[in-house]
């Protein structure tokens, strides 16, 4: 899964989680990348070791409908 | 015109111009650094290059071998412990970590908040001194030494603002500072006293010092090449017989003058005396001294040769461990006056004649006819630079290390010999140094502290307070702290004022006007602009050559009576005839001084003291002292002579004529001023008109500039600060000095310019506060925006638990749904799968902003979000780990908040002239008055703000910004451009007729209520206006009834922070009392506060007696209604009533 799918948020708890994987960006390279839960936090192209969160394509504004 | 070392460094003084914005490829990178930016931070980078380049090489030289002896069998075994290489890497990343580019950059220390340091490798070499056998060993990282950003061993050096750019670097990135847990750090310049030269003073603490001792004496500082230091004394006693003090560990040694003199030669007495005399034989007192000093020594201590006054002293004195236990006490001896005697000297004649002369200079002090120095003065200063510390830290680092090693070997070596094993391998020595680890503390606690650590002192007057944060609130703080010099920590506490006072001496050197008010006023002062300090030593050699050959007497000459020293460095070089003579060497040294010379260094401080007119005029000692040391002050000045720009140091400068302009030359006038403002420090210069603003207005800007919103950096998210303060849209000023464009501080800017009526408008204005346009407010006027860091660390966390880990940050398994309904209730909604907000996301009170597994409580646990007024946004949000990448797993982030900061009622503002002022109102547009052509104000001003403060400066700037507005430009507002000659109103009245405006800067105006014109014409311009950090939404305090309550005294606590009230005190509570107003009091302190319901006996009154007694179930008949107890006094008996009563708890 990627960024795409998810709900509007404040809808309570649905199975609808969202994005499973989370992408990074490297600080660095700027490469975008899916690290794991357990994987360690380093760009998989550079090693940099700050990655940076995505903004989210989720809908983050209730659109009042 | 200057010699070309220095033609960099002149300031641009060309008038402000708006090149910067309209120049072709603006908004693109320029190709080069802005060289005049550089020059703020020059100091420390230069000082911290010498310490990398020159300094640490040469530790091997500088530190003593220590030579010590381990027990063996047969024959107890000598060593000598000696440095032999020291080598800096540049700042690499652990060696635990794979990846291509190893090397480490300032800006992932600042994210990951790590230090900012490079690995050094040393080599040490231990010598078997029997057998002559030497075991190398070299131990990699045996120090990570803090770096200083922009060092000649860092990866920023000499890269290009495109490349500082992709380094995560602001494009004109200055450096100068250190980076620990990623904050900037700055070692602060410190003034001392001025190294190898002799301040005669008198101290009344002297007197009691030692019986007989006079208030007179020399202080000398006595520094070597390498940054070792040793304090001395000279005092004289009431019968002018002297004795040198010596600073030993923080303990004083005194010695008669003699006794060192006879251990340093091996002249007869009459060599000496011969020696002490020069240029004294009209001193009878003098005289009969120094002969009753040498017959002491002869018949007293009995010190007949040089040899015995060595041994003497060596024998006083090897306690220090100044050479190993086996050594002669002549070698102590030669040891003692080697590291603690005149250390400025290398020669032991040198030093004679050192002792010379400050016995000549004391017993003029004592006996008033020479002046005494002042050493609150800066001329008697020079400046604790950071690669000097660093320097001498690392001397006294390695000498204590290479003690340490050699206990722990004889300790391990006495171990091997019980298992029988008595061969020393180069193991040992690895052993040790193993043993003791890496030293990374030692360095890493200075830096990120500020204390320094050390057993002998350095010389130091303070040990706290060295290192400061470089806050970047705005580029003018930041800026600021490298300029900034302190007189030490010591005079905060002292209660004379001597020390704050501005000396004339300081004039061009330490800016008047910026200094803090409050109780660092004076104390903490900041460098003019154009002054510099040196860091290198000079070869002196030619320099010496050449003074013998233009007519200087050497020193085997004998000196006529009226002759006066010719010194360099603490070190006479020879004699010269004063008066017309000493003249002619001085000029001749100038001349070839500016004219870049190798025999004269163009920062030769040339201080020539002339001699009295008349002999015994108490004036200061006489003589030419020739200064090259490092750590001096100088600045440039037009040498009206040569027609050539010269450095002049600060001791020079008491001695030369100077003068500001051409009109008030005279005669004697020998120096000219670049120009008026170069005696302010960046920030005074940069106050506009400054010149026409009274003194406190100005000292008033410097403090208010620095706690501006601005724009602090380019890189604020590579940063992880905990708060950093932006401005959303600045401007640049459409008045400035001249230094603003040369210092290209349009990238920096600091405010906006704001259209402003001065009128009594609104009612809501009195007492410096101001109205601002709604509208204006709405459009986004000095619209703020605050930056906020949180540092997520899970193994910080872990650590405070004593866990060893077992953290994770966000949900255990995203694919099962019960634990993901499970982590969501702890989560809420605002957190991505990996416990962390995604960018974007608003937070308000009590939302948990990450979200963590702990393993050993089985559950998920959340940080939140705690600030109760406002939200925050997301604004990134960055996952790393310290630790070893490949262990894996999310353990540290740092979320970026921003919380939006539009102006409101109860925000600071403040013109850059001392005007601050409050917000009051935000008063409708529709209310505004407007001019003739439609302008509403953005800002109301109240009139009364100027009478009494008579900001001048100001004024003026509202007519030279509608000019400039006007037309397009921007306008010079440099300190004393204009004066009484060329008015500032009149130039820019007659920009403002021309252009068809009102000459004085007036405009018509209509009520915005009535509609009806105004009588009065309104002064209206625009002003640069500067909006302060502190906002209402930072102090705002409020406290409901049941608030938080200290648990002893049942009383409200105090502190906003802890929800605590405000203090009603004594003042309050008169004011109560005052109005009639009892019963608010009696809420106040009393309901509200430790209010407490207790029974009283009504008949003794006492609330101790009283208590709860069971019913008597024989006696009382209602005992089963009174299942509870029965209050009764115990002391008055049942029969005394009991009453409810209110009391406070204490």
């Amino acid at each position: 899964m990627s960024m795409q799918g998810g709900s509007t948020p404040g809808r309570g708890l649905t199975l609808d989680e969202g994005p499973r994987m989370m992408e990074y960006i490297c600080g660095e390279c700027h490469f975008n990348q899916e690290v794991k839960p357990k994987d360690p936090v380093r760009c998989r192209e550079c090693g940099y070791r700050i990655l940076y969160k995505k903004r989210t394509r989720r809908l983050i504004v209730f659109d009042g409908r | 015109m200057a010699p070309k070392n220095l033609e960099t460094f002149l300031p641009d003084v060309s008038s402000p111009s708006v090149r910067q914005t309209s120049r072709i490829g603006y908004g693109k990178l320029p190709e080069d650094k802005c060289k005049q930016l550089k020059f703020i931070s020059d100091t420390h980078v230069q000082s911290f290059d010498w310490f990398l380049d020159e300094g640490l090489p040469n530790i091997p030289n500088a530190v003593e071998p220590y030579e010590f002896e381990m027990e063996a069998n047969n024959e107890n075994m000598r060593f000598r412990l000696e440095v032999e290489h020291i080598e800096v890497e540049q700042p690499v990343l652990d060696s635990s970590i794979v990846c291509k580019d190893r090397r480490l950059f300032p800006a992932e220390c600042r994210q990951k908040k790590t230090d900012y340091t490079a690995p050094v490798h040393v080599t040490f070499n231990l010598v078997n001194l029997k057998t002559g056998e030497t075991q190398v060993v070299t131990k990699k990282d045996l120090l990570q030494m803090p770096l200083m950003v922009m060092s000649s061993k860092c990866h920023l050096r000499g890269l290009s603002p495109t490349e500082l750019v992709e380094r995560k670097e602001d494009h004109f990135e200055i450096g100068g500072y250190f980076i620990a847990s990623g904050n900037e750090k700055v070692i602060r310049l410190l003034n001392m006293n001025r190294r190898n030269f002799p301040l005669g003073l008198r101290r009344n603490g002297w007197k009691r010092r030692r019986n007989g001792y006079s208030d007179a004496g020399i202080m000398i500082r006595c520094m070597d090449k390498w940054e070792r230091t040793s304090n001395m004394n000279l005092h004289i006693t009431k019968t002018n017989e002297m004795e040198v003090v010596f600073y030993i560990q923080k303990q004083l040694f005194h010695v008669p003058l003699m006794t060192i003199v006879r251990a340093l030669t091996n002249w007869t007495d009459f060599e000496i005396y011969r020696e002490f005399m020069q240029t004294m034989s009209d001193e009878p007192n003098y005289d009969s001294a120094v002969k009753r000093m040498l017959k002491r020594l002869v018949n007293t201590d009995n010190l007949l040769e040089r040899n015995e006054a060595i041994k003497y002293l060596g024998q006083s004195f090897r306690i220090f461990d100044l050479c190993p236990p086996w050594k002669s006490d002549f070698e102590a001896g030669k040891a003692f006056l080697k590291r603690y005697c005149l250390i400025h000297l290398d020669d032991d004649h040198d030093k004679i004649r050192a002792f010379a002369l400050m016995a000549r200079k004391t017993f003029r002090i004592a006996n008033n006819t020479c002046a005494t120095d002042d050493i609150d003065s800066p001329e008697s200063h020079d400046v604790l630079l950071p690669g000097h510390l660093f320097q001498s830290m690392t001397i006294e680092f390695f000498e204590s290390y290479q003690k340490s090693i050699s206990m722990i070997m004889a300790k391990e070596y006495a171990k091997q010999l019980e298992k029988g094993n008595d061969t020393v391998g180069s193991s040992m020595l690895s052993f040790a140094i193993n043993k003791m680890g890496s030293m990374n503390q030692h360095y890493k606690y200075l830096i990120a502290t500020g204390n320094l650590r050390t057993n002998d002192g350095l010389g130091m007057q303070q040990l706290a307070g060295i290192v400061v944060g470089a806050e970047k609130i705005n580029f003018a703080r930041f800026y600021s702290h490298f300029r900034c010099i302190h007189r030490g920590a010591f005079f905060m506490e002292m209660r004379a004022t001597s020390p704050r006072k501005l000396s004339t001496a300081a004039w061009g050197f330490i800016c008047p006007v910026h200094t803090p008010d409050g109780p660092p006023c004076g104390l903490l002062n900041h460098l003019a602009h154009t002054v510099r300090i040196n860091v290198k030593r000079e070869n002196t050699k030619k320099l010496e050559e050449l003074l013998l050959e233009i007519g200087v007497k050497p020193l085997s000459i004998k000196a006529g009576e009226l002759d006066i020293p010719v010194v360099i460095d603490g070190r006479q070089v020879g004699w010269i005839a004063s008066g017309w003579r000493a003249q002619a060497v001085e000029k001749y040294l100038r001349r070839l001084k500016t004219s870049s010379s190798d025999r004269v260094p163009d920062t030769l401080e040339i201080v020539h003291c002339p001699a009295p007119e008349s002999k015994g005029e108490a004036v200061m000692f006489p003589g030419i002292n020739l200064l090259t040391e490092p750590a001096r002050m100088y600045r440039p000045l037009l040498n009206l002579r040569e027609d050539k720009i010269e450095m002049i140091g600060i001791m020079e400068q008491v001695w030369i004529h100077v003068t500001v302009n051409q009109e008030e030359s005279h005669e004697l006038t020998e120096y000219q001023e670049l120009y008026p403002a170069a005696l302010f420090s960046e920030l005074a210069c940069m106050s506009p008109f400054s010149n026409m603003n009274a003194g406190a207005r100005v000292i008033l800007q410097c403090q208010m500039a620095k706690q501006t919103f601005g724009w602090p950096s380019y890189t604020l998210n590579h940063r992880s600060d905990n708060k950093m303060y932006r401005i959303l849209a600045p401007q640049e000023p459409a008045v400035r000095s001249h230094l603003h464009d040369s210092w290209g501080m349009d990238d920096y800017p600091l405010g906006t310019n704001v259209m402003i009526a001065v009128i009594s408008y609104t009612g809501y204005d009195l007492e410096d506060a101001t109205c601002v346009n709604k509208m204006s407010r709405e459009r986004g006027i000095m619209y703020g925006t605050i930056y906020k860091t949180k540092m997520v660390d899970l193994q910080e966390i872990a650590q405070s638990h004593g866990y060893r880990g077992g953290l994770r940050l966000g949900c255990r398994d995203r694919f099962d749904p019960n634990e993901l309904k499970k982590y969501r209730k702890f989560a809420g909604e605002k957190l991505d799968l990996d416990g962390l907000p995604f960018p974007g996301t608003i937070f308000t009170y009590q939302d948990a902003y990450y979200c963590y597994y702990d393993d050993h409580e089985q559950t998920y646990k959340v940080g939140k979000y705690d600030a109760h007024a406002e939200d925050a946004i997301v604004e990134s949000v960055r996952v790393f780990t310290n630790k070893r990448p490949q262990e894996g797993g999310f353990q540290q982030a740092a979320i970026q908040f921003r919380i939006a900061r539009p102006i409101n009622i109860g925000d600071k503002m403040a013109s850059r002239h001392g005007q601050k002022g409050i917000c009051s109102r935000l008063w409708a547009t529709t209310d505004m008055p407007w001019t003739e052509n439609g302008m509403v104000p953005d800002l109301i001003f109240n009139p009364h703000g100027f009478p009494s403060r008579m900001t001048v400066g100001m004024m003026i700037e509202f007519i030279a910004g509608k000019a400039a507005m006007v037309n397009g430009r921007v306008y010079d507002s440099t300190p004393f451009v204009f004066n009484e000659e060329y008015p500032a109103d009149v130039h820019f009245g007659e920009v403002l007729k021309e252009a068809g405006l009102n000459y004085h800067g007036y405009e018509r105006m209509y009520s915005g209520i009535s509609g009806e014109e105004l009588e009065a014409d309104i002064f209206y311009g625009p002003v640069y206006y500067q909006r302060l950090r502190h906002m209402v939404y930072d102090k705002f305090q409020a406290r409901a009834d049941k608030g938080p309550i200290d648990p002893y005294t049942q009383q409200p606590v105090k502190g906003r922070a802890r929800g605590g009230g405000v203090r009603m005190g004594e003042m309050e509570r008169d004011g109560l009392i005052s109005h009639g107003c009892a019963f608010i009091a009696r809420d106040r302190l009393f309901h509200c506060s430790d209010f407490y319901k207790t029974r009283i006996c009504s008949q003794c009154g006492s609330v101790l007696s009283v208590s709860k007694v069971k019913p008597d179930k024989t006696k009382d008949k209602n005992w089963k209604l009174m299942s509870n107890g029965k209050w009764e006094c115990r002391m008055c008996g049942p029969e005394a009533k009991t009453l409810l009563t209110d009391l406070p708890m204490w």
